[in-house]
């Protein structure tokens, strides 16, 4: 049940995160192609700055936990996994641990910023859109960060396995 | 002294192989919490969402995205085969083409890990072929990536522009010119030991020939021309450029080289947004920590020091080489900047040292940190690519590291070196 669950939950962050990078591509070219051919409707595009980084904010924060599931979180892991086995297991269940209670919390004190924020009635420059929108992001994301963290302290995902440095191969 | 303890936890976090995000969050939470509690949550909040909301950010996943796909594509295949076509004959021209290669491949892609992974693939079969050691082209590889971090478009530079608000355009002029100067320091090392072993080059090709590479690599070279020609000539911002060598990418690699299809490219995008996550959270948790070291005025006690040592921008420099190559060798790049820049920026510019100059300063020993072990990434990328040990790795990247140094030498104080295209440039 668990994990026909997670595996659609992580095909979820997946279709949503890489739509979300297209998006925001046709977006920019889009933009640039309308300032280019017919300049008088430029006027028409100056949305697509902002919407392309509230964009970018939400695929951010929506791919953490997936990042985590897949060992691509970044960590200098070359000294911690030089100790005996049985330190390691316990080193990487206080990492789990550590990071459970950081993401939790970090999730709830965003949930009461984007409570604050809705509460303002504050609106976004161009879109019209609440600000609360944007924060909401970090709500959302780091409570499926959370989640993994969770998961994985309790063995139900293993994040470990492939987390050695050859998941880092494509990083800037 | 509680400043001390908390430093001294974020160090513990991170040898004992905690997540980036944790070491980077857990402190600045921990400041926040201690001293300064007035401070409002919803500050938290700006500074991590806000950390990442950013128009001059965007460039990143653009370029990120570009890089992969080019990496999987062709474009880095039809840009090595030219610059072999026309270097391949000369003594030691295998080794030439892939810090060449390394180099044409940075112009289009910002990210040195990707450079490593498609000019590797390419280059490391024809290096053994060509009788080069395992040991030697492994170090040239991992090596000659460096110039993708320097040669615009470069990540390293966008985030040390945001972070300082100096122009990505200037940024990018200095960064051209440092990246060619240390790709001619390693070809001039590479002319060195060509000499000493007496190595033969491939047979020359035909012009005709060489004239059907050109025809191939031609819509590959539309890309430096669009970013670069885009850039100068004021069409584009680094932003705009960014979204649009995706697009052209995009296009090229399915629609001309027809090897990729609509799927590949959705899968690319997914894995590029995980890679700029990836990056973009140590902006956010970075951010945070970058907003309590100006508020706890670390930049003035900096200074301070400094002036009780009676410093001038010679020693400043020293010390700030001294300290980024060691953060280098043990945290990502990304967190490094995050961390030191906005507490030597202020006091850089103390000095009158100009903000470009300095930036390529910082960059040039990003790079080296990227090669350096026990952390550096670019190390681990050639390893798990190749399929070779780390060790051996490590070993072949001696010579390559002493050359980096000395370039960083000139770099620091030779500044004309940094400045003159900018300021030609930018007037």
């Amino acid at each position: 049940m668990v994990q026909p669950a997670l595996r659609f939950l992580e095909r979820l962050e997946f279709f949503l995160i890489a739509t979300i990078m297209l998006l925001m591509v046709a977006l920019y070219t889009g933009a640039i192609a309308v300032r280019e051919f017919v300049p008088a409707q430029a006027r028409n595009v100056a949305f697509v700055d902002e919407a392309a980084r509230y964009l970018m904010v939400w695929m951010v924060f929506l791919a953490l936990g997936l990042a985590l599931t897949q060992g691509k979180q970044i960590a200098m892991s070359a000294f911690r996994d030089r100790f005996p086995p049985a330190i390691v297991l316990w080193l990487r269940r206080a990492i789990d641990l550590t990071g459970l209670a950081f993401a939790a919390y970090v999730a709830w004190i965003g949930l009461d910023i984007t409570q604050m924020v809705a509460a303002t009635g504050q609106r976004s420059p161009t879109l019209g859109i609440s600000a609360a929108f944007l924060y909401a992001a970090m709500p959302i994301g780091f409570a499926l960060l959370a989640l993994r963290y969770g998961l994985s302290l309790f063995g139900l995902i293993d994040r470990w396995t492939q987390a050695d440095e050859t998941a880092l191969a494509e990083r800037g | 002294m509680l400043v001390a303890i908390v430093a001294a936890l974020a160090l513990i976090l991170l040898f004992l192989g905690f997540e980036m995000l944790l070491v980077l969050g857990i402190p600045g939470l921990l400041i926040k919490e201690i001293f300064f509690t007035p401070l409002p949550d919803i500050a938290i909040g700006q500074r991590i969402v806000g950390g990442v909301n950013h128009a001059t950010l965007l460039a990143i996943p653009f370029f990120l995205f570009a890089a992969e796909i080019m990496a999987r594509g062709h474009i880095a295949r039809h840009l090595t085969d030219l610059v072999k076509a026309f270097l391949g004959h000369r003594p030691g021209g295998i080794a030439y083409s892939t810090i060449a290669g390394s180099a044409a491949f940075g112009s289009v892609s910002g990210s040195a890990p990707a450079t490593v992974a498609a000019l590797g693939r390419i280059m490391y079969p024809e290096l053994v072929k060509a009788g080069y050691r395992d040991r030697f082209s492994l170090g040239l590889i991992v090596s000659s990536a460096e110039s993708a971090l320097l040669i615009p478009p470069s990540i390293t530079l966008i985030i040390y522009g945001w972070l300082t608000g100096t122009s990505i355009t200037g940024l990018f002029a200095g960064g051209l010119v440092i990246g060619i100067f240390l790709s001619v320091a390693f070809a001039a090392y590479v002319m060195f030991d060509s000499i000493m072993t007496g190595r033969t080059g491939l047979p020359a090709m035909k012009w005709r020939e060489r004239f059907k590479v050109i025809g191939r690599a031609v819509w590959a070279l539309g890309l430096p021309v669009i970013i670069l020609g885009g850039i100068y000539t004021g069409k584009f911002t680094p932003t705009e450029a960014a979204a649009v060598s995706v697009l052209y990418a995009i296009v090229i690699e399915c629609f001309v080289y027809r090897e990729m299809s609509a799927r590949d490219v959705f899968r690319i995008a997914g894995q590029a947004a995980i890679t700029t996550s990836v990056i973009f959270i140590l902006l956010a948790m970075g951010s945070l920590v970058s907003y309590f070291i100006t508020l706890a005025q670390v930049p003035g006690m900096v200074i301070g020091f400094m002036e009780a040592i009676e410093a001038n921008w010679i020693v400043f420099l020293v010390i700030v080489n001294v300290i980024f190559l060691i953060a280098g060798m043990f945290i990502d790049p990304n967190s490094a900047l995050l961390v030191l820049v906005p507490a030597f920026y202020p006091v850089a510019m103390a000095f009158g040292i100009d903000p470009i100059h300095f930036g390529l300063i910082v960059c040039l020993n990003i790079c080296i940190g990227m090669i350096t072990p026990p952390f550096g990434l670019d190390i681990f990328v050639a390893a798990s690519t190749l399929n070779k040990p780390v060790s051996l790795v490590i070993s072949g990247l001696l010579p390559f590291v002493l050359i980096n140094i000395a370039t960083l030498m000139v770099v620091t104080y030779v500044p004309a070196l940094s400045t003159f295209l900018p300021r030609l440039i930018l007037g």
